[in-house]
């Protein structure tokens, strides 16, 4: 049992982490609180089940291409609706992603419909046993997939220019701008990042889960809770948050009551934020906004 | 003392409703329209004058209409009873909230915000004995007032009409008070409100419990009004639309949440024609509305009357010379 629980937590853990790492490096980024970041995982999951079950695309292949359709689409939200608001105040561009979620979330509808699908596995194959709990291979090549990311996220951070000049525009939009990082540059690859890792998690959870269009909101909830968990002053704060909230998701659902998870898990993550307002990582200063 | 009519114009307006239809149906849209309008003030005291990110609007007027729905209906409490109830608990939720709001600001305030309204619908969800469940609780009495039963649409739409007009007058009396100053400054400064001596603490947690009383408020009306009260009806799509009638009609404006509120319930009706279509021309109207007149309708046409009314502009040194 116990074993069980913490190869689930781990494995949802792993998820959560690409979820919240997304979001936080637009909040952090370009200072967006972007409710939208949920349905971009959602479109990840549709997609990613239309590949493969009614075009019969490899899993390989279709994960890619998912990935890249969310990346457009992510993008895309930000040069036709973040780009052109002359109201900078970050309320206000919350309130835009706000109607930026309402609509992806319409449109999905209207594509897909109300119904629910179950994407293939990623990989078929009887569950590894070991200590007495049965693993799925599919969760194993999934939480794979999300270290890897992981990984690469964090070597995009420390080793490239690339990420090195968004790290900088999230710790001092002003002085980055001065040594020649652009705000709109900043703004779209914060954005390419969020798609692609949006669009990863959403292809690698259809399977897990399950694919609905009306799911946004429950994605984008875990993404707050990892973040309130880890706090956001720091990117590994993704993954403690998210690691964190997927373990006590797991103990929760096996040891108190699964009824009552979703309320007892955020009742939990408010407690915490009492007594660490910026998350388990997080310092003393909080950036007002 | 400078009073603005134009809220109270529109409100008057409204009250000839029942003149011009007797339709139940127009009736019940008329009457959820001024009840939501109840919300959106509350909602516009806290998000938009006192600039806090909160987004729990859906439960606190989830709150008062379940609280008055389970007092009524298993306690047979009268409504004398139940409305200061209801408010009071309002009142109480509002000021617990507003201690995260002290904590934390911006995202993490949001975040928590969103978390207590997520808690509120789930732990109702899960509790169909105590609470009504997913089902929901009917069987809600009417307003009643001494032996006065509003049984008809025309009575209880009256009630609501009421209902709205004091809070919209209480409201506007509000913010030109002491206080209603007080809790503009949380929105423009923190700092510059701290250095002339006003006390923080006691503003935000005075802001979020009052904007909670006219939401809660407004639940009762809506659990009387409606007779039927589930966990749908308080959701994060409450919260959504809530926001958005704030957003369109203008923030930080009392006139402009009224306008709002309004508009974006008879839009629906509208738009019955197309069903299915809602959600993509709410998420549309709310991203054009904040493109194209961030401020919003109501301060948008305030400010071209007021150019209207000036003239046109006459740049110096082309002007008249002072005599």
């Amino acid at each position: 049992m116990l074993v069980q629980l913490l190869a689930a937590g781990v494995t949802m853990g792993l998820v959560y982490a690409v979820i919240a790492l997304g979001f936080q490096i637009v909040a952090r980024g370009a200072d967006i609180f972007n409710f939208a970041h949920g349905e971009l995982v959602v479109i990840g999951t549709l997609v990613y089940f239309s590949l493969a079950t009614t075009y019969r695309v490899p899993a390989a292949a279709a994960v890619f291409l998912t990935v890249a359709a969310v990346i457009v689409v992510s993008v895309l939200i930000e040069r036709a609706t973040l780009a052109p608001m002359r109201v900078r105040e970050p309320l206000m561009l919350a309130i835009l992603t706000i109607g930026v979620a309402t609509l992806l979330r319409g449109l999905m509808i209207l594509i897909w419909g109300h119904d629910v699908f179950f994407a293939p596995p990623l990989l078929a194959g009887p569950p590894l046993v070991w200590a007495g709990a049965s693993i799925a291979r599919a969760n194993l090549v999934l939480s794979g997939a999300c270290v890897a990311a992981l990984a690469a996220l964090y070597l995009v951070f420390s080793r490239s220019l690339w990420g090195k000049k968004i790290l900088a525009a999230a710790i001092n939009p002003e002085a980055a701008r001065l040594v020649g990082v652009e705000a709109a540059w900043t703004r779209t690859s914060v954005f390419v990042l969020a798609g692609l890792l949006a669009g990863l998690a959403g292809a690698l959870v259809a399977p897990v889960t399950f694919a609905y269009a009306g799911s946004g909101f429950n994605f984008v909830l875990k993404a707050f809770a990892a973040t309130l968990f880890g706090g956001m002053d720091r990117f590994e704060g993704a993954l403690v948050g998210g690691m964190a909230l997927g373990m006590l998701e797991a103990f929760i659902a096996g040891y108190v009551s699964s009824a009552f998870r979703e309320p007892l898990v955020l009742g939990v993550v408010i407690v915490v934020l009492m007594f660490r307002p910026s998350g388990l990582l997080g310092g003393a200063a909080l950036r007002v906004t | 003392m400078r009073w603005s009519h134009e809220g109270l114009t529109i409100l008057l307006l409204l009250a000839a409703l029942p003149l011009a239809t007797s339709s139940p149906y127009h009736l019940t849209v008329g009457g959820l329209a001024l009840i939501f309008a109840i919300v959106a003030l509350g909602a516009n005291l806290i998000m938009g004058i006192a600039g806090q990110a909160s987004f729990a609007h859906a439960a606190f007027f989830g709150l008062g209409a379940y609280t008055t729905a389970l007092l009524s209906t298993r306690y047979d409490m009268p409504q004398w009873a139940t409305l200061p109830i209801s408010l009071v608990l309002s009142y109480l939720v509002g000021f617990a909230l507003a201690y995260p709001a002290l904590r934390v600001r911006g995202f993490y305030l949001a975040l928590v915000t969103l978390a207590v309204s997520e808690i509120f619908t789930s732990v109702i969800n899960q509790l169909p004995g105590a609470l009504g469940g997913a089902e929901g609780i009917v069987g809600i009495p009417p307003f009643v007032a001494g032996r006065w039963v509003a049984a008809a649409r025309t009575a209880k739409y009256f009630v609501v009409w009421a209902g709205a007009v004091l809070a919209y007058v209480s409201l506007e009396r509000l913010m030109a008070s002491h206080f209603g100053r007080i809790v503009r400054s949380l929105r423009d400064s923190e700092i510059g409100a701290t250095s002339v001596g006003i006390n923080l603490t006691r503003a935000k947690t005075r802001a979020f419990a009052i904007s909670g009383v006219y939401m809660g408020f407004a639940g009762f009306l809506y659990a009387h009004f409606m007779q039927y009260v589930s966990p749908t009806g308080f959701g994060l799509n409450t919260t959504i639309l809530i926001v958005s009638m704030v957003v369109v009609g203008g923030m930080a404006d009392i006139t402009g949440a009224l306008v709002g509120a309004l508009l974006l319930s008879l839009l629906p009706q509208l738009l019955r024609r197309y069903v299915g279509l809602e959600p993509v021309i709410y998420g549309g109207l709310l991203i054009l509305i904040l493109l194209v007149l961030p401020e919003g309708i109501v301060p948008t046409l305030r400010s071209v009357l007021r150019r209207r009314r000036a003239g046109p502009a006459v740049l110096p040194g082309h002007g008249e010379l002072p005599a």
